[in-house]
């Protein structure tokens, strides 16, 4: 029996060269995917908790539909390769996957996996699928594909700037009027609650006008990183705490919205 | 920082004034602007036409995406002012008071005598996610709206920080909505004409927590407008002008995570201090505003970063009554404010100075006058505070 302890919100494991993670829900039994998770989120992190542990992934054979290589490659800095890969990266049927030296791992759920209300569940699937469909002109602010990518890799890997103290997101030219270095600093991961709110459905922005209302509102906080910058982010839509000024959370990769048939993935916070 | 130029050029002086009804209207852009002007144009004593205009300035954010383009020639052409140079300002929610500085400067440059400020919105007639679009566009896209912020949202996290900072609870949030309800009551310009209790404002429906609908202004529609002239070309017009005697803008980072604080307007300082020394005058001075209260804690935050309080106790300053109209020493938001009155986004800054206007010249109702004022101001802000333009106005030339 594979122990499974908590991490970025996922239910981890390790077993003979092979690390697994799996999302914490489940209905009868099986592993289910939370409401802005998916086999890409949970790929990002289970890369992170291997790179925690000095493990270092150059190249992963990935070859499966369910990820979007490109953010997977972004946020990890891995290469996909299927020829000279050491790892492989396995999507189980249920919303679990492991990342293996071998080519065929058997992965067991864990024992603690908490109950999801399966309404709740196959509304947010429907709301994505909706969402996600070309046919949905979103009402939300428009952002185009060149300009989410333009701020991804510091969007995702909280990669800052420095110019006599460090900067993010990312700005252009300082007060002198000279154009600020490219983003080469990482800040770290945890951060604390400055502020926040809960948004109604009603009062969120109308990206989220479709998930908003079954997830009875969204959640936003105004955190410090130790390295002096703030930053505004959506709690995981998962999340049972309330937050409390002076609380410490995680940034985390999770879905945030889809626009023109593509899912916009971002930073969310985990609260710890 | 612009030089202090008031005293050595040309002094504008407010001839006119007029407004529609805010609220839900029937009528569209062009029938709203035209109303507008019409009151206005009618509200000059004396001698008044149109095509003594030399230009005009008309503030809006998009009224819902429809002409966005030449929004200004097309309304202008329906109001007898064809032919001269107009343009439409856009800085989010403070467009017009932004409008109403770029007159104020075409006449100080000395290139016009007699200039039009106005405003328009129309939002209302579009669907509850397509307002709520433009309503978000003026925040930062790119990354707070992707972290779920509206301007409530914002507007709340700068609350719950402040709550956090100092002696204050949303009881005084409460009791702002409170008092400008009692103001807007009998406005009859006022989009929300009801009287509100402490205990109905406190148990409003939560739209971003710890805001609640009592907390946030209403999406009007609606149209202001007012005339400026030289001061040379002033006694053709009356004998009883209001005069302009100071501008300051300034604007801040867009994003609430790129300022050092979220619990203070910098721009709302900046452009206060330099229509102040302008007009040599300071907080203690003013008689009434006219301030930016979008959400209520947007006028806690307004009643220190103006002077009227000290930082940290603008929770006081609301819990004691002291903006109430003729109980303390300054008169906030006399109108009603953006929270009775209404907020036509693009309109608020002309028509918080529609209200100064009457206000001074003492044309509004008689019930709600505010009794010996010589001195006004309209504050007028931006989004969350990236913009910013404050005014003062007296009833003489030299205060």
């Amino acid at each position: 029996m594979l122990e499974f302890s908590n991490w970025q919100g996922y239910k981890v494991s390790f077993d003979n060269d092979t690390y697994h993670i799996c999302s914490p829900w489940q209905i009868q039994d099986s592993p289910v995917f939370g409401p802005d998770s998916d086999y890409t989120t949970l790929a990002i992190s289970l890369i992170g908790l291997m790179n925690s542990n000095s493990i270092h992934i150059d190249k992963v054979s990935v070859g499966e539909k369910e990820i979007d290589k490109e953010i997977l490659i972004v946020a990890t800095g891995i290469q996909d390769s299927s020829e000279d890969a050491e790892w492989n990266l396995i999507c189980h049927d249920a919303a679990a996957l492991s990342i293996s030296r071998s080519t065929t791992t058997v992965f067991q759920n864990p024992t603690d996996l908490l109950d999801i209300d399966s309404e709740i569940y196959q509304q947010i699937n429907l709301a994505w699928e909706k969402e996600t469909s070309l046919g949905n002109v979103s009402q939300g602010a428009y952002i185009s594909s060149q300009q989410y990518g333009e701020s991804l890799n510091s969007r995702l890997n909280l990669l800052a700037q420095f110019d006599d103290k460090t900067i993010w997101p990312p700005r252009q030219l300082n007060d002198d009027g000279t154009m600020i270095n490219n983003p080469e600093v990482h800040l770290t991961r945890t951060c604390q609650i400055e502020s926040w709110t809960k948004l109604s459905a009603a009062g969120a922005p109308s990206e989220f006008s479709i998930r908003a209302p079954i997830l009875d509102g969204i959640s936003t906080v105004y955190v410090s990183f130790k390295e002096g910058t703030k930053g505004v982010f959506l709690l995981t839509d998962d999340q049972n705490k309330q937050p409390e000024i002076g609380m410490k959370g995680e940034i985390v990769v999770r879905r945030i919205y889809s626009q023109e048939g593509q899912i916009r993935y971002g930073t969310k916070v985990q609260l710890l | 920082m612009l030089p202090c130029v008031g005293h050595d050029m040309v002094d504008v002086a407010i001839i006119g004034a007029g407004q529609t009804k805010y609220g839900n209207h029937a009528s569209g852009l062009k029938g709203m602007w035209a109303e507008a002007a019409k009151n206005a144009f009618d509200s000059v004593d004396q001698n008044f036409h149109p095509s003594r205009i030399d230009e005009a300035f008309i503030g809006s954010v998009a009224f819902g995406g429809s002409q966005l383009g030449n929004t200004a020639a097309l309304l202008t052409e329906h109001s007898a002012m064809k032919g001269i140079s107009v343009r439409r300002v856009e800085n989010a929610c403070a467009s017009s008071g932004f409008a109403l500085r770029d007159a104020w400067m075409a006449i100080k440059s000395g290139q016009a005598d007699v200039v039009v400020a106005g405003g328009i919105e129309k939002m209302n007639d579009l669907t509850p996610e397509r307002k709520r679009f433009w309503l978000g566009v003026s925040g930062d896209t790119e990354w707070e709206r992707l972290a779920g912020l509206t301007f409530p949202g914002t507007y709340a996290l700068m609350a719950r920080r402040y709550f956090h900072e100092f002696d204050s609870t949303h009881d005084d949030l409460v009791n702002i909505s409170v008092k400008n309800h009692m103001h807007g009551f009998e406005n009859h310009a006022a989009h929300l004409r009801k009287e509100v209790s402490f205990e109905k404002a406190k148990s409003g429906f939560m739209v971003a927590d710890p805001l609640t609908l009592y907390d946030c202004c209403p999406t009007s529609d609606g149209a202001s407008c007012v005339v400026l002239a030289a001061d040379h070309v002033v006694k053709e017009f009356t004998d009883d002008p209001l005069w302009l005697l100071s501008s300051g803008a300034a604007s801040d980072n867009l994003a609430l995570h790129d300022r050092p604080s979220i619990t203070q307007l910098l721009a709302t300082q900046k452009a206060s201090r330099t229509a102040y020394s302008m007009a040599g005058l300071t907080p203690s001075d003013i008689d009434l505003a006219e301030v930016h209260d979008c959400f209520t804690i947007a006028e806690l935050l307004a009643t220190e970063d103006l002077g009227f309080a000290a930082r940290g106790e603008g929770g006081k300053f609301a819990r004691q009554g002291l903006g109430r109209r003729n109980e303390g020493d300054v008169c906030i938001n006399p109108s009603g404010g953006l929270k009775s009155k209404g907020h036509p986004l693009g309109a608020t800054g002309t028509g918080q100075a529609v209200e100064v206007f009457k206000q001074l010249k003492g044309t509004v109702e008689p019930s709600r006058l505010v009794r010996d004022a010589e001195i006004g101001m309209t504050h007028n802000v931006g989004g969350s505070g990236a913009t910013c333009a404050v005014h003062i106005f007296g009833r003489e030339r030299n205060a």
